[in-house]
């Protein structure tokens, strides 16, 4: 799992690329502190090479997603492929989340 | 038996012996009594038979002698008129005593003694006499002398005193030839009136013994005649020997009755005695006076041994025969009390034995598996097993148990009966224990027991053995048959016999080669196993319940219940055979052994089916080694990219719950996740040792909660139910066991 993120444009995203299941959260959550601690941002985390999510990974875009609104940012998903984006369905996560193509 | 039945037998046993031999001998007396009174009867009616022959013979003989006696007495009365016509001629009296003699050819001699100086020319004495001598001549001589002073002697004397005839005691002839004589006298009378001379005819006793001894009562029977002095003028020789009376003969005698009838007889009286003589021999004696002119007396003696001799002899004979009936009767008693006896010893000894059996059965059956033994073995297994023992212990075993997810089974059946076979089947039960406990293949278990009931039996025993394994990882099934019955498989309401080598059974051969086999079972089946017992269960009439019957009772019960219970199956067989054979006496031990097997593997074709294990710890690391073998083994086994990848999901989600909280806080242990796949489906089940923890019975968690409501966890879960088209748990020997089924097709 690699985890990439961007500042350009003053859009801040992050690139997962891999598989995030729960062995690989606790390191993708690290990485991924500095959305954590940006405010009033716009963030996208593109998912187009995010082949695999686990429950650990969507409580941790779960958490990111709190995390985001208390911080004002925006936080929008590209890019998922169909079994992530499947995965979202499932667990009534597509709902919560604006993700986008 | 117990002690008290013993003792009560033994003392029935002296009962009837002492009653057998009691009666045996009250018939003895009883026989003895009665023969003894019939003795006595016989002995009596002898007696008096005796005693009237006796008197005839008495009769008889005294006749004789009367008659002899009478000859002499007529012949003197004859002449003495003779004599008295020539008294006064004195020289004619020698040719009156001449004629005498010469007409009476039994008188030796004849004297006509005159009284003194009858005529005073003859002198003091004169005695004409004739006598026949021994050459038949006739002499006569004057006998009268100084030395033959006749006037005092008895045959003068006697008839002068009582003038009339008299008979002399016998007396010894003196002319040298010691004959005995005895001589009848008779008075002559002159023309007065007065006694002038008295005549006598001398007569040989020989004659009177010619007469006497011409018969006997009996050969030993003997005649006693005496004068009425007791002179003896007829006897046996014993009582003669220096004696002239009967009184001198029997001085001796201790006998008080001999001496009594010897008295009697003097005073001429009649009767009859026993007397015993100095021997001890008895006899009867019968006696009655002569009659006639002498005053004689007559004794008839027989001994009593001639008497009852034939009597005696048929009583000897009697109390032989009776003797040896007893004897016979006696050996027949003791026979048969030994009999009994024996028959006591074997009864005992049989009761021996017979508990010895029965604790050699008890310790038989006690090898097999309990009877409450549960019938589960492992989760996909059910068995049960049944021996109904024969009367007499048997050699049948059956055995199953479970061991590192295969299930090990067998049944045998020893040939033979009793304790050696019961032994054989001990030492093969242990053996299958002990060797399949090695994870040997049957084909090499059956060898080896060959090899060790090869080197240990010297009986030539053998055992008919089926035995099984059951690998529940891939629901094969590997067996080998030593000559046992096939067992049948009941799968899906049909009955078939397990295809099997019949090879040979073990202890025949010591390295023949056992040939294994391998089916697949179907998933859900049956398998029945027995001994000849079931098959060969015989009716009153020597029917046999045989295999067909075996087949339709299979059958009925997988009819109507498919996949039946253990418990089921066997229990309708035994009531089967029960109502077939209907209380006839069971001859062999009757075994059964019912395997119940349902697959929890997921698979349409036994030949696609798949199946991959991994273990791993339970912590996260492990998560990325799991997450490619599920996904890997998904995909090989034709899952689609996409379904593979939920069922990693699902697995991956179902994994962690169990790293979080099956395992105390900080430790970790064994997860195994095993995945069966067909290209119908893939089936994943996760086992662990942990707490019990049921996932399915969370509560599914809300989806349509806004993100401030929605909780952190509950999603792992929910996912798996998501991802998957079934989920099963279930807790078992302190495992979680956990199975996924993701189907292919929706």
């Amino acid at each position: 799992m690699k985890t990439e993120i961007q500042n350009k444009d003053g859009v801040i995203t992050a690139i997962l690329d891999g598989e995030l299941d729960t062995a690989a959260t606790v390191q993708t959550q690290e990485e991924l502190k500095p959305l954590f601690e940006a405010k009033n941002e716009k963030i996208n985390v593109d998912c187009s090479s995010l082949r695999y999510i686990s429950s650990s990974g969507l409580r941790l875009f779960l958490g990111l997603l709190k995390q985001c609104k208390a911080n004002g940012n925006t936080l929008t998903l590209l890019h998922m492929n169909n079994e992530v984006k499947n995965v979202f369905k499932l667990t009534g996560f597509d709902k919560l989340f604006d993700i986008h193509d | 038996m117990d002690i008290k039945n013993i003792r009560y037998i033994k003392h029935l046993k002296k009962m009837v012996e002492i009653r057998s031999f009691l009666l045996i001998i009250g018939a003895a007396i009883l026989l003895e009594v009665t023969s003894a009174i019939q003795f006595h009867y016989v002995r009596d009616k002898i007696s008096a038979d005796l005693q009237l022959r006796a008197n005839n013979e008495l009769e008889a003989k005294s006749l004789a002698i009367r008659n002899l006696l009478y000859t002499a007495e007529s012949a003197v009365r004859n002449h003495i008129w003779d004599a008295q016509r020539l008294l006064d001629q004195p020289d004619s009296m020698y040719s009156v005593a001449r004629r005498l003699v010469e007409q009476n050819p039994e008188i030796k001699g004849s004297a006509i003694s005159f009284v003194q100086d009858y005529y005073p020319s003859k002198g003091h004495w004169f005695e004409p006499y004739a006598v026949r001598r021994n050459d038949g001549t006739i002499d006569t001589i004057q006998l009268g002398s100084k030395d033959h002073d006749y006037f005092w002697m008895e045959f003068f004397e006697a008839p002068y005193a009582k003038n009339g005839g008299h008979w002399s005691n016998p007396y010894l002839d003196s002319d040298g030839a010691q004959t005995r004589l005895t001589t009848f006298s008779y008075p002559v009378h002159d023309k007065t009136g007065k006694i002038a001379a008295i005549m006598d005819a001398d007569v040989a006793l020989g004659g009177i013994d010619s007469v006497l001894n011409v018969s006997y009562l009996f050969p030993s029977s003997y005649n006693i005649l005496i004068s009425r002095n007791g002179e003896l003028m007829d006897y046996p020789d014993s009582l003669k020997e220096m004696h002239s009376t009967l009184n001198e003969a029997i001085a001796n005698w201790n006998d008080t009755v001999m001496h009594r009838v010897a008295d009697k007889m003097r005073r001429g009286e009649r009767g009859m005695a026993v007397i015993e003589d100095n021997d001890g021999v008895k006899s009867h004696i019968f006696y009655a006076p002569v009659g006639g002119g002498a005053d004689w007396s007559l004794a008839v003696v027989c001994d009593n041994k001639s008497i009852f001799h034939s009597l005696d002899e048929m009583r000897n004979k009697l109390l032989w025969l009776q003797g040896a009936g007893f004897i016979f009767l006696l050996v027949i008693l003791f026979r048969s009390t030994r009999n009994i006896n024996r028959i006591n010893k074997l009864s005992i000894e049989k009761e021996r034995i017979d508990s010895e059996l029965n604790i050699a059965r008890e310790i038989q059956l006690g090898m097999l598996p309990p009877p409450g033994q549960k019938e589960v073995i492992g989760s996909e297994v059910m068995g049960l097993g049944s021996l109904i023992p024969a009367k007499e212990v048997g050699g049948d075993l059956y055995d199953y148990y479970e061991s590192d997810g295969k299930v090990f089974f067998c049944i045998g059946d020893v040939s033979g009966k009793g304790v050696p076979a019961s032994l054989l089947m001990a030492v093969t039960r242990s053996l299958f224990r002990a060797v399949s406990s090695k994870g040997s293949s049957p084909a090499d278990i059956i060898s080896l027991i060959n090899r060790y009931v090869l080197d240990t039996d010297r009986s030539n025993m053998f055992v008919t053995l089926f035995v099984g394994i059951l690998d529940l990882s891939t629901g094969r099934l590997y067996y080998c048959n030593a000559g046992h019955d096939a067992p049948y498989i009941l799968s899906e309401g049909r009955v078939e016999k397990l295809p099997v080598e019949s090879n040979i059974p073990v202890g025949v051969i010591d390295d023949f080669s056992f040939e294994g086999q391998t089916v697949e079972l179907p998933r859900k089946c049956s398998l029945f196993l027995y001994t000849d017992g079931l098959t060969e269960a015989m009716d009153k009439d020597h029917n046999q319940f045989g295999e067909e019957r075996l087949v339709e009772t299979l059958r009925k019960v997988e009819a109507a219940d498919q996949l039946p219970a253990p418990q089921l199956l066997i229990d309708t067989m035994s009531k089967a055979v029960e109502e077939f054979v209907a209380g006839a006496e069971q001859s062999d031990d009757l075994t059964m052994l019912a395997i119940r097997y349902e697959s929890h593997l997921t698979r349409n074709s036994d030949k696609n089916s798949n199946s991959k294990m991994l273990k791993i710890d339970s912590q996260l690391s492990e998560i990325p080694r799991l997450n490619r073998f599920v996904e890997e083994s998904a995909v090989e086994a034709g899952l689609s990219e996409e379904k593979a990848s939920e069922l990693k999901l699902a697995v991956e989600e179902a994994v962690v719950n169990v790293i979080s909280y099956a395992y105390p806080a900080g430790e970790t242990g064994p997860v195994s996740i095993e995945i069966i796949c067909t290209p119908e489906e893939a089936q994943v089940r996760i086992i662990d040792e942990g707490e019990e923890f049921d996932p399915t019975a969370t509560d599914d968690v809300d989806i349509s909660l806004d993100v401030d409501d929605r909780a952190i966890g509950g999603l792992g879960i929910h996912l798996v139910k998501q991802l998957t088209d079934s989920l099963e748990y279930r807790r078992e020997d302190g495992k979680n066991i956990l199975t996924l089924t993701k189907t292919n097709n929706s």
